[in-house]
């Protein structure tokens, strides 16, 4: 532990004290995911509603019986379990049977997040972490898309979808074609895919909110998607119009999401103004990466997990001057000169 | 040499794979079913064994530098051997296990104890340690494949019981990341944790009874 | 004096130890010779007889990439031993195709395939998919009819390439 115990002085009164505090910035985040779970409920039904409270309930219960079990103080009151309980629901098709989404939950709380010191300690996010292991069930996470509007009800956990299911915009861009659904349906979120990705609109509005409550800055964001708009700008697929193509690759899978509420995670990612926008630029060019030359159609998961892996090396970026130090000139001929 | 505490030292407080962290490579690739684990496992064992004979045997020939190309020419040797015994008594382990076998020969485990242990031990006491080095190893594959197989296919011992095993979990709920290289990672950062714990119980308890003496 | 009297020591206990190593192998390689040739053969062999039965093969010469035998059976098809670039490495396989080109047995004799995704490209109901098949084959992913294996598109499209390698192999030579 030692390792990162922080060398702070407390100096004599008057402190500023600032009411920001763990519980307060992760409410933050809760708040500003509601709008995408109420456009999951428009667009997929009530069972988008029972699945992200099925996985918080899965998430917050993982992380106080390790707590309990290993006799250290419960973490369960600053949110954060909540918060990554609602990403992994939103990474998810809205067909995903229950206990899969149990499984995913256990694997991000306790392997991911408590096995390396909790909160704070993590390396990875947890929720992408989890997401990235449910690709060992791949017929439930990618072969079931429904279509937008149609209601799955609340406890059901339908198995035969035959002529509701179709291809989600993202299927359509790893094919180098331009998807089926207009670009507005895409802003608003009216086409196939993860529950909590599909709209961009209600996305946009929940990270106007973090930015506004200062929680997150626009440097990470719009580091990632800028980076992915002027590489699609530059190389579109499949002879596509520029623009369009740009366009649709910004609002379709999980960018939105993934630049807004998961790539700005505190814990995993770095602290300095320069690295985080290295770190944004890094994310994006993966994201293109992974999506035009990968495997599966979508990259975003990937592409922060390995950008997570090198905040280490970005932390060292733009290292702010320390007030009335003089910067040490750098030796040249070692000692001698 | 007490026979107990070096089969202590293999199995956990100096597991080739487990605190040693050595043979990585056989320990990721081949541990999906338990066929596979004993197979390995006792291969490995095998060649461990004779190795550490041949190499103890010849710690007074073989000057010093020239003692790793003469331990790799004799481990090549023992590991080819038991290749083509595999080819022509075993076929359906040489078909699983594949290019393994042959790889047998760049094991850190053999060359490690050949130069940590049988270079500088009697015959005796390198047989015996290479020997509870093996079991270490097995052991630890052993266990690998039980944890990957269960949770990556659902089922115990495949290629042992029958050709798929015995099935314990229906089909659709075995999470697939366990049979592939990820799982082997993950499964393997639990075991070495657990592992480490377990060695830190034991010391502790140990500490105790020497106070109380 | 001493430095090369202590080369010749190196040089020559070296050289003692291979030479015994070697004909140990020498030895145990004798032993197991005849054995390991006569499994591989039955291998072949069973290969063969599964994807199109017949009681005589004759050799045919090799042609094109990736084919690495081929067999006339009975003057009644062709048995065509191809390998392709799997996930891990090659796969050896086993095409039968019949005087009229149609796919009459594939088997897979070799693999290096991810244990539980694409080492079942070995089993019977993703094989027999190829079954009565003559024209150029793809996986459903790239619009054809093969389904593939879960999780092991790769491996799937390589084994509906060495089909379609056997199959042009076929048109050429009949």
């Amino acid at each position: 532990m030692k390792k990162y115990d922080l060398n702070l002085t407390i100096s004599s009164s008057p402190h500023a004290h600032s009411s920001n505090t763990t519980r307060r910035v992760m409410l933050d985040v809760c708040i500003a995911l509601l709008p995408a779970l109420i456009a999951a409920i428009w667009f997929f039904g009530w069972r988008s509603l029972t699945l992200t409270l099925v996985s918080v309930l899965g998430c917050v219960v993982s992380e106080w019986a390790y707590r309990k079990l290993m006799k250290k103080d419960s973490t369960v009151g600053d949110l954060s379990a909540v918060v990554t309980g609602i990403l992994i629901a939103f990474v998810c098709p809205v067909t995903l049977p229950f206990w899969t989404i149990l499984i995913a939950d256990v694997f991000a709380i306790v392997l991911v997040k408590q096995l390396f010191g909790g909160i704070g300690m993590n390396i990875v996010n947890p929720a992408l972490a989890a997401r990235a292991f449910l690709f060992s069930w791949p017929s439930l996470m990618s072969g079931n898309w429904v279509k937008a509007g149609t209601a799955v009800s609340a406890f059901s956990t339908p198995a035969n979808l035959d002529g509701l299911t179709a291809a989600t915009p993202m299927a359509s861009l790893a094919a180098q074609t331009l998807p089926a659904e207009s670009l507005l349906d895409l802003f608003l979120g009216k086409i196939g895919g993860s529950l909590g990705e599909v709209s961009a609109a209600a996305l946009l509005l929940g990270g106007a909110y973090l930015v506004l409550r200062r929680v997150i800055s626009l440097r990470i964001p719009l580091a990632y998607l800028l980076t992915v708009a002027v590489l699609t700008v530059l190389f579109p697929q499949g002879g596509n119009d520029r623009l369009t193509w740009m366009l649709c690759q910004l609002l379709s899978g999980g960018l939105m999401l993934g630049a807004i509420f998961m790539a700005t995670d505190y814990v995993t990612s770095p602290i300095t103004h320069g690295g985080q926008i290295v770190y944004g630029i890094g994310c994006g060019v993966l994201t293109v990466a992974f999506r035009y030359f990968g495997s599966y159609p979508e990259g975003v998961t990937f592409a922060i997990l390995i950008m997570n892996c090198c905040i280490g090396f970005f932390d060292k970026i733009g290292v702010p001057k320390r007030f009335g130090a003089v910067r040490e000139k750098k030796k040249k001929g070692g000692e001698a000169a | 040499m007490n026979f107990r505490k070096q089969l202590k030292a293999g199995l956990l407080t100096n597991n080739p794979v487990l605190s040693q962290l050595l043979g990585m490579c056989s320990t990721m690739a081949i541990t999906t079913t338990l066929f596979n684990g004993i197979g390995m496992g006792l291969s490995v064992t095998i060649i461990l064994i004779c190795s550490n004979v041949v190499i103890s045997l010849l710690r007074k020939v073989i000057p010093d530098k020239i003692r790793i190309a003469a331990y790799i020419v004799i481990i090549a040797g023992f590991v080819t051997m038991v290749d083509l015994l595999l080819k022509a008594y075993v076929p359906a382990l040489s078909d699983s296990l594949g290019v393994f076998i042959p790889l047998i020969v760049v094991n850190c485990i053999i060359l490690g104890r050949a130069e940590a242990f049988a270079s500088k031990n009697g015959v005796l006491a390198s047989a015996v340690d290479g020997l509870t080095q093996g079991i270490g190893y097995t052991a630890a594959l052993v266990v690998m494949c039980i944890i990957r197989e269960f949770l990556g296919s659902g089922t115990f011992g495949k290629g042992v019981f029958g050709a798929d095993g015995i099935r314990i979990l229906p089909a659709q709920y075995p999470a697939l990341m366990l049979i592939l290289p990820v799982g082997g990672f993950l499964t393997l950062g639990c075991l070495i944790a657990l592992t480490q714990w377990i060695n830190k119980k034991l010391a502790e308890r140990e500490a105790k009874k020497e106070a109380a003496r | 004096m001493k430095d090369v009297k202590y080369i010749l020591r190196l040089t020559l206990t070296l050289f003692l130890i291979t030479a015994v190593v070697a004909g140990l192998l020498g030895l145990v390689n004798y032993l197991t010779e005849d054995r390991i040739d006569e499994l591989t053969r039955q291998k072949a062999e069973a290969a063969m007889q599964e994807v199109f039965p017949a009681g005589n093969y004759e050799e045919l010469p090799a042609g094109a990439d990736g084919i690495t035998a081929a067999y006339r059976a009975d003057d009644a098809g062709y048995v065509v031993r191809v390998s392709v670039n799997g996930f891990g490495g090659a796969i050896d396989m086993m095409v039968g195709v019949d005087n009229a080109g149609t796919v009459t047995g594939v088997s897979v004799i070799s693999h290096g395939e991810t244990a539980s995704l694409g080492a079942n490209c070995t089993r019977e109901d993703f094989r027999a998919q190829f079954v009565g098949a003559s024209d150029t084959l793809a996986v459903s992913k790239d619009g054809g009819s093969i389904d593939a294996l879960t999780g092991a598109t790769v491996t799937s499209r390589a084994v509906v390439s060495g089909v379609n390698l056997a199959l042009d192999f076929v048109k050429e030579v009949g």
